[in-house]
């Protein structure tokens, strides 16, 4: 193992130091790391940092001085010795009041932690490059979209390769697409996996690491004769084949046929898409083994659109431009040789930086990034003001001490100075209990779903992007939160403190902090409404009705069609649908083509039979078996369901059925009952309605309408999968694994998957949303948090500084309440203000928020409401002790 | 005499590393001239100090620089190591004989 520089001083070094020096003085450092070490002196990423910013700095300045003159010493402390001096003073200061230092570093500990976790999540997201890819800046996404609209669209293989041909400027030129497959390793048994099925050369283009083993060689790449070989993940190494060490030349069963592991790839790649979940790599060659549903002379012909992915690298010197250029040529070229291509027609090759490929992931995640990036900034501009109040109230404590200085001949620059040196060292300690915070938040995202279509979160290490991110933030709410106080402390009438160290010419600094708690109300109220909308949105989209209770329906699927079942699947539909009512705790089910709120989802359109215009409907629409709308509990209004006979038979001779939803059914036949009319849908297929069924959202619970076309399953064309829909009578853990051992009785080859209650299925849909709504709600409730014990530490010492006053009131007969009436109208006057701040602040903000929302207005005056009420609460009790303590003072009071 | 070229004369920093350069312990590179310094005179310079002024000696061509071959002890980095010049040799004379003559002609009074 060769000792290594820590990483962030070997990136300071990599970033300041000129190429002639850098790799010696790593060297040398490492050199002195050791023998540091071995002196039993401190020797960790610190000092190696500071070291290597000493030696680049010193490098930095002289070389733009010139050779005339002579060298001059590097300082060997940081070259502002009264610094150090303010350094030392600050640290003393501040453990003189260890309660005061540690209530404002938890606070600020707080507003920067929580920018960085969000910070860390963006990085995990979007910023870090793909782990295993070598020199990802190299890298290009080639996308078909739409001439006009961002839509994303799949391309043929012939394509790829005129575009592999055409894109000279790139040296080299891969494809992927994603799939999910069925492995095995016996006895073990089988489950699905996301896989990736590739151009032979997607390793090679990556430059992706091998941790072990090779990627596909040519032949592997391009001959369907090869023995079929797969790469799988560092995860499925470790999870299928318990990390043994001779996974390389072992087996395994992809979609039940034997397959060659010859490589794994390193840890944390999965894909060229940074947030890609493959675990298993199959070249397209190997289409027997990978998509036995296609043929191979059909995957490969132009009629066929297998890859969505395509990645290039850059050759040197190419610019992306170049690469669109070409890109642009090849289509050209394309639409000449194949002027009938329609679709090719509305496409054009679009080239961006990066390796993912779908431009709504980068949308969607910078949308709901940008977003909370806004409502942490703003969290942390309340830490700031009640930080700086802190330091405020301190700077008044400590007028005496700081009048003295200035008296002495201290500048103001330099009194200023030692407060804001106070704050950095305050705001650095947080930073670093920040990166604690950042690191524990990580831990409770791990696993979940962050965006829909995601897979879930890994571990997100903490890494230089997020450490210089906290260190910045650190150094500019040190800036900040100290500049206020720094200001005002240094503004002392020397005279009129130094006469009478006790009374102050405060009123205006009370102003002052009145005005940063009424601030922190303010930002605290936007805060809550934000919370409070996104929350009733969230509440009113879970909540939405889509025709049937999705709480008592399970759903599972199965893909027999990846197992190579062919026309044997009829059979095997038939044969788990009679098992799987037979299992004891099932109630009721069906079989669907698309599993309901799923990421799938068809949609269809229809014409009148024999009707006198060209009025045409659409409507989403599924394929079910008979049983189906019981399982799920969608009501029958009229008609029938469909009926043993007419599951799986083909649509021959216009004896095709359908069933429509209510509304669709009174919209598309106004007059009389729809049961027994006949519509036209595409390929002038005739169809009869059979029956009505109750309006549902089958697909996207967020869709404006609840329309729906029914066919019989199998009815268009053969499915290769199928989700069973199930009502239950017990537990999932109790029928869940029944429901394996049915499956299994049947072929032991075949896994189910998606196993999930379907009110589950729906919040899936809304991860994004609900995301977003958990944590603008912990947001605001830490914000309200502070922004009430701030407002308690400005009474209450407002009731110390205006003791006397109080005393004096008192005995001149002042009653009790109405020396706390003092406290309470100056509580009042604060929550007022801030109130009314707060709610322009909102009201320009949630507009923002707006296109997110639901049934419910950014205008919501109940969320404004209840939004105040909470600060109201607060406010009551922040300020009750404060005001008791006023009371209790009496005449008694002119004696302190 | 042009001994103080447009280069200026050497600094004292320039004249500690130059003298160090040959009697540093092994191959003279950044540590062992450092070290080396410190056990003739006490001085413990800043680490930043020596590349600086290796690297202006470098760059009046005072001084003549190469790698050494990379050790796994420093992490697989190879050492650079330094040689006297011999436009290094002279500037370091013409840097003496200055101080020294200035030395020779002063007053008794302030000797």
């Amino acid at each position: 193992m060769t000792p290594r520089l820590p990483r962030l001083a070997g990136w300071l070094l990599a970033a300041l130091v000129p190429a002639e020096w850098r790799d010696s003085i790593a060297g040398d450092l490492i050199e002195e790391r050791d023998r540091r070490r071995r002196d039993r002196r401190y020797a960790g990423g610190l000092w190696a940092a500071f070291a290597a910013l000493r030696i680049a700095s010193g490098l930095a300045v002289d070389r733009r001085r010139g050779l005339v003159g002579k060298a001059e010493h590097v300082s060997r402390r940081l070259s502002m010795d009264g610094l150090r001096l303010d350094l030392h003073q600050a640290l003393k200061s501040l453990r003189s009041q260890p309660l005061y230092a540690a209530i404002a570093i938890a606070i600020l500990a707080i507003g920067i932690g929580a920018n960085a976790a969000v910070f860390n999540l963006m990085n995990w997201l979007i910023l870090r490059p793909v782990p295993g890819v070598a020199r990802p800046d190299e890298m290009v996404s080639i996308t078909a979209t739409g001439r006009t609209s961002a839509f994303l669209a799949p391309i043929s293989v012939p394509d790829f390769e005129a575009l592999r041909r055409g894109l000279t400027g790139l040296s080299g030129f891969a494809a992927y697409q994603s799939y999910s497959l069925h492995i095995a390793a016996p006895p073990a048994a089988p489950r699905r996996v996301e896989a990736e099925v590739v151009s032979g050369n997607f390793f090679d283009v990556l430059g992706a690491a091998i941790a072990a083993g090779r990627g596909f060689t040519a032949d592997e790449g391009g001959s369907p004769a090869a023995p079929p070989a797969i790469v799988i993940s560092d995860r499925l190494w470790r999870t299928d084949f318990a990390g043994r060490a001779d996974v390389v030349g072992q087996t395994l069963l992809v979609n039940g046929k034997a397959t060659t592991v010859v490589g794994v790839a390193v840890a944390g790649f999965h894909g060229a898409r940074l947030t890609g979940g493959a675990d298993l790599w199959v070249p397209i060659a190997q289409q027997a083994v990978a998509l036995p549903m296609y043929r191979l002379s059909v995957l490969t012909s132009r009629r066929t659109t297998p890859f969505f992915g395509l990645v290039g690298r850059r050759a040197p010197a190419t610019t992306i431009q170049q690469v669109e250029a070409q890109a642009e040529a090849v289509h050209a070229g394309l639409l000449a040789a194949f002027p009938d291509d329609t679709r090719l027609g509305r496409l054009r090759f679009a080239v961006s930086a990066g390796t993912e490929s779908r431009p709504w992931v980068r949308d969607r995640l910078a949308s709901a990034m940008t977003l909370l990036m806004g409502l942490v900034s703003l969290l942390l501009a309340l830490t700031a003001a009640n930080v700086g109040n802190l330091m405020l109230a301190r700077a008044k404590q400590r007028e005496g001490e700081l009048a003295t200085r200035l008296a002495i001949g201290a500048t103001r620059a330099r009194v200023a100075r030692l407060l804001i040196v106070e704050s950095a060292l305050l705001s650095f300690a947080a930073g670093a209990v920040a990166l604690g915070i950042t690191t524990a938040v990580s831990r409770l995202l791990e696993g979940t779903v962050v965006l829909q279509g995601l897979p879930p979160m890994a571990r997100a290490a903490i890494d230089w992007r997020v450490f210089t991110f906290a260190i910045a933030l650190s150094m500019a709410i040190s800036v900040a939160a100290g500049l206020l106080p720094a200001l005002a402390g240094t503004r002392v009438d020397l005279a009129a403190t130094l006469r009478a160290a006790g009374r102050s010419q405060s009123a205006r600094r009370r102003r002052l902090r009145q005005a940063l708690t009424a601030a922190q109300i303010a930002v605290s109220l936007t805060l809550l409404v934000g919370a409070l909308l996104l929350a009733r949105s969230m509440l009113t989209r879970l909540t939405t009705n889509v025709g049937f209770n999705a709480g008592g329906v399970l759903a599972f699927s199965v893909e027999p069609g990846l197992q190579g079942y062919g026309p044997r699947q009829e059979a095997f539909y038939r044969r788990l649908i009679d098992a799987v009512r037979q299992v004891p705790g099932v109630r009721a089910s069906g079989l669907a083509w698309l599993q309901p709120f799923s990421q799938g989802a068809a949609d269809t359109e229809f014409k009148i039979a024999d009707a006198p215009g060209d009025q045409k409907f659409s409507a989403n629409s599924n394929m079910v078996s008979p049983g189906f709308f019981a399982a799920i509990g969608l009501p029958l209004v009229e008609g029938r369901d469909f009926t043993d006979a007419e599951f799986q038979r083909k649509d021959e001779g216009g004896r095709g059925v359908v069933i429509l939803t209510e509304s669709l059914a009174r919209r598309a036949f106004p007059a009389g009952s729809p049961v027994g009319r006949r519509i036209v849908v595409p390929d002038d297929r005739v169809r009869t309605v059979v029956g009505v069924v109750g309006d549902t959202k089958l697909q996207r619970v967020a869709a404006a309408d609840s329309d729906m076309v029914f066919e019989p399953f199998g009815q268009t064309f053969p499915s290769g999968w199928a989700s069973m829909l199930v009502k239950l009578d017990g537990a999932d853990a109790e029928v869940v694994p029944r429901l394996r051992q049915t499956v299994a009785a049947i072929d032991p080859a075949l896994p189910i998957y998606d196993v999930t209650r379907l009110d589950a299925a729906i919040a899936r849909q809304f991860a994004d949303d609900i995301l977003v709504a958990r944590l603008t709600m912990a947001f605001a409730l830490i914000a309200t948090l502070i922004a009430a014990v701030g407002l308690y530490g400005v009474l209450t010492r407002g009731v110390a500084e205006r003791h006397r006053e109080f005393g004096i009131r008192a005995a001149l007969g002042a009653a009790p309440r109405r020396v706390a009436r003092l406290v309470t109208t100056e509580a009042l006057l604060v929550l007022v203000t801030g109130l009314a701040i707060g709610v322009g602040l909102s009201a320009a903000l949630s507009r923002v928020i707006a296109s997110r929302l639901a049934g419910v207005t950014a205008a919501d005056p109940w969320s404004y409401a209840a939004a105040a009420a909470v600060l109201i609460v607060a406010t009551t009790l922040a300020a009750w002790p404060a005001a008791r303590r006023a009371a209790r003072i009496g005449a008694g009071g002119i004696l302190r | 005499m042009s001994t103080f070229s447009e280069k200026g004369l050497l600094g004292e920093l320039e004249q500690l590393v130059l003298l160090a350069i040959p009697q540093a312990d092994g191959p003279a590179y950044a540590v062992s001239i450092r070290d080396a310094i410190e056990a003739r005179t006490g001085i413990s310079l800043a680490r930043g100090s020596v590349y600086v002024a290796l690297d202006r000696l470098d760059r009046k061509g005072y001084v003549t620089s190469w790698f050494a071959d990379p050790t796994a002890e420093r992490g697989g980095k190879a050492k650079r190591c330094f040689a006297v010049s011999a436009a290094g040799r002279r500037a370091l004379a013409a840097a003496e004989q200055a101080v020294a003559r200035m030395r020779a002609s002063r007053p008794a009074r302030i000797r």
